[in-house]
């Protein structure tokens, strides 16, 4: 008598075998590596923001005004400082940076690019000092603006030779983030704002 | 119970799989990774790296099984075997190469597709005992190195100036942006294939 | 809408899935060499990414994430594609005759084909959150592919009839092509962009 489950077994019994083996070795490398892979893009993101905010050397993840952003404080736990990330649309594709700010949110500290694929030599010139330079040290009290290089008068940003849309997007990308949050970092320089867990 | 001939076999396949049956040069195989993450020679070399533990894994795990793999299913177990593989290799990346493993992006579980596994499991694999198998996983993961190392060497010399990130080329010397970028890539191939093809066309003589 | 009209628009020109991310190179280059083959190969392509990106975006979304099963991502995904793959070809051979014996013998090449997997996994990579988002961006990938391989035929077409030197015949000058191809394509960079 044809008995489907016994036919079943027959077939398929390696397979059966070889899948339970395999799935316990992706478990056990899954809980074996799974801590360090995490711990390697939490120091990633922590070290982009304490480049960009001087004088820091801890931060916690807040949320302010609807945006994830980062608390700086320095060795006695005093605030330092702001990171918050920002991205926009670029020539090729996204561009992520991270912003820092002092602590009211008056200037800027310091700026990184965590992702971006520009092209080489042209756009992703955005990563050299020379440009990201020109943020730091500025007020935020107006909306940055680009202009040609080398005719950059206060709260202007020189735009690097060629790369127009690069250099438009990660001003475009502070300004975004900085209509958003600013308000609230100035009228509450200390904020206490609710931490994520 | 293992072939007399297999010792010269396993040998034999060794030696083929660099040069006489180079997985990109002559088999034109897995061409994706070789266009792709060949922009610089670390890359290269990581990849061509880990593609090669995946078809080591690969190959060791199908020869043993081979006397009782179904021939209907067979191509279902070498998926699981691969894709099993590849994302063992790529956690182990993510999580001690971490750069590495950002830089090779979504290229890296593109191994499970990558041609080159696949037929060696069926080409060989599926009927050579454990050593044979070994020995052509080692042979075609040497040919696939020399394939993208070339590439890599090339375009990172031409297109950045430089070799495993350091400078090579004087500063006045122009570095060709079109090497890194996805263009350079297929003229790059194209290239050094012709190249080849001119030498083997003499090798073979005049006909 | 727009956002959407933008991804597809990125995905099929802007960060063409053959020229920019080297994706189904192998088809690009093997099944080209004439134009209603490649049209079909491009058509069954896309079909199965646009099934294959909607299943393993729902798949990862609704059932690999909240039970913490991430790990089993790469096969969990081969595996639907695999399984796309065949009930396609079951489809169309029972229901669409016609279309089977035109466009059937390619399907099963599809399952090795890096632009499936590929779509699948840059969804993810994109951070493309909403369903609406990995179907556009994969039925616009397709379509873009669809685009590189069937121009690559009408060239591969006429060099059929120019003279090659002998070293360059076949692959190496396909890719040379490809490379014109390929910054032809770049062009398109910045489109869209304020």
């Amino acid at each position: 008598m044809f008995n489907p489950i016994h036919s079943f077994l027959r077939q398929s019994w390696l397979v059966l075998i070889l899948a339970s083996g395999l799935s316990a070795g992706l478990a056990g490398v899954d809980s074996a590596l799974r801590d360090r892979i995490e711990e390697n893009s939490r120091q990633r993101l922590e070290k982009a923001v304490l480049e960009v905010v001087p004088g820091g050397s801890s931060s916690e993840p807040v949320t302010i005004a609807g945006v994830a952003m980062y608390r700086v404080t320095d060795d006695s736990e005093a605030l330092c400082g702001w990171a918050t990330p920002a991205e926009e649309r670029g020539f090729q594709d996204r561009i992520r940076l991270m912003v820092g700010l002092s602590n009211d949110g008056g200037r800027v500290t310091g700026l990184t690019v965590l992702e971006s694929s520009e092209t080489p030599g042209l756009g992703d010139r955005i990563q050299q000092p020379q440009f990201r330079d020109q943020f730091i040290g500025r007020s935020t009290e107006h909306p940055f603006v680009r202009v040609k290089p080398g005719e950059s008068a206060a709260g202007q940003v020189d735009a690097i030779t060629g790369a127009t849309i690069s250099s438009q997007a990660v001003i475009n990308a502070i300004n975004g983030q900085l209509t958003l949050i600013r308000k609230e970092l100035a009228s509450n320089p200390n904020t206490t704002a609710e931490s994520q867990p | 119970m293992s072939s007399p001939h297999s010792l010269p076999d396993a040998r034999d396949r060794f030696v083929r799989g660099w040069f006489a049956e180079n997985p990109t040069y002559v088999q034109l195989l897995g061409m994706c990774p070789t266009l792709a993450v060949t922009n610089t020679l670390p890359a290269a070399v990581t990849m061509a790296a880990a593609t090669g533990v995946v078809l080591l894994c690969s190959n060791i795990i199908t020869s043993l099984i081979r006397r009782q793999l179904q021939p209907h299913l067979r191509i279902l177990v070498y998926t699981l075997t691969i894709a099993t593989f590849v994302t063992i290799v790529d956690r182990l990346l993510a999580a001690f190469a971490p750069a590495m493993s950002r830089q090779l992006g979504p290229y890296v579980p593109l191994i499970i597709v990558n041609c080159i596994i696949i037929s060696r499991a069926e080409a060989c694999a599926s009927r050579q005992s454990v050593w044979t198998a070994i020995a052509d996983a080692l042979g075609q993961s040497g040919g696939f190195l020399l394939g993208l190392a070339s590439l890599g060497i090339v375009r990172e010399i031409l297109g950045s100036g430089s070799l495993w990130g350091i400078k090579v080329l004087p500063e006045k010397f122009p570095t060709m942006l079109i090497f890194v970028l996805p263009a350079g890539a297929f003229l790059t191939l194209g290239i050094l294939s012709g190249v080849l093809n001119a030498i083997r066309m003499r090798e073979r003589g005049p006909r | 809408m727009r956002e959407l009209l933008f991804i597809g628009l990125s995905a099929a020109l802007i960060n063409n899935f053959v020229l920019s991310y080297f994706l189904g190179i192998c088809p690009f280059l093997g099944v080209s060499k004439r134009l209603d083959a490649a049209f079909g190969m491009g058509a069954a392509v896309t079909f199965v990414m646009t099934i294959s990106g909607g299943l393993t975006y729902l798949l990862q979304q609704y059932a690999l994430i909240p039970l913490g099963l991430q790990i089993l991502q790469y096969v969990a995904f081969i595996f639907v594609i695999a399984g796309t793959v065949q009930f396609v070809e079951l489809y169309v051979q029972r229901f669409f005759e016609p279309l089977h014996r035109a466009f059937g013998v390619y399907l099963p090449m599809i399952t090795t084909n890096c632009a499936v997997l590929g779509v699948c996994l840059l969804v993810w990579s994109k951070s493309y959150n909403t369903l609406a988002q990995a179907l556009t961006f994969s039925f616009f990938g397709g379509a873009g592919f669809t685009l590189a391989i069937v121009i690559m035929a009408g060239l591969r077409e006429s060099i059929d009839f120019a003279d090659v030197p002998r070293p360059l015949r076949g692959t190496p000058i396909a890719l040379f092509v490809a490379a014109i191809l390929a910054m032809a394509f770049a062009g398109f960079a910045g489109m869209g962009s304020q």
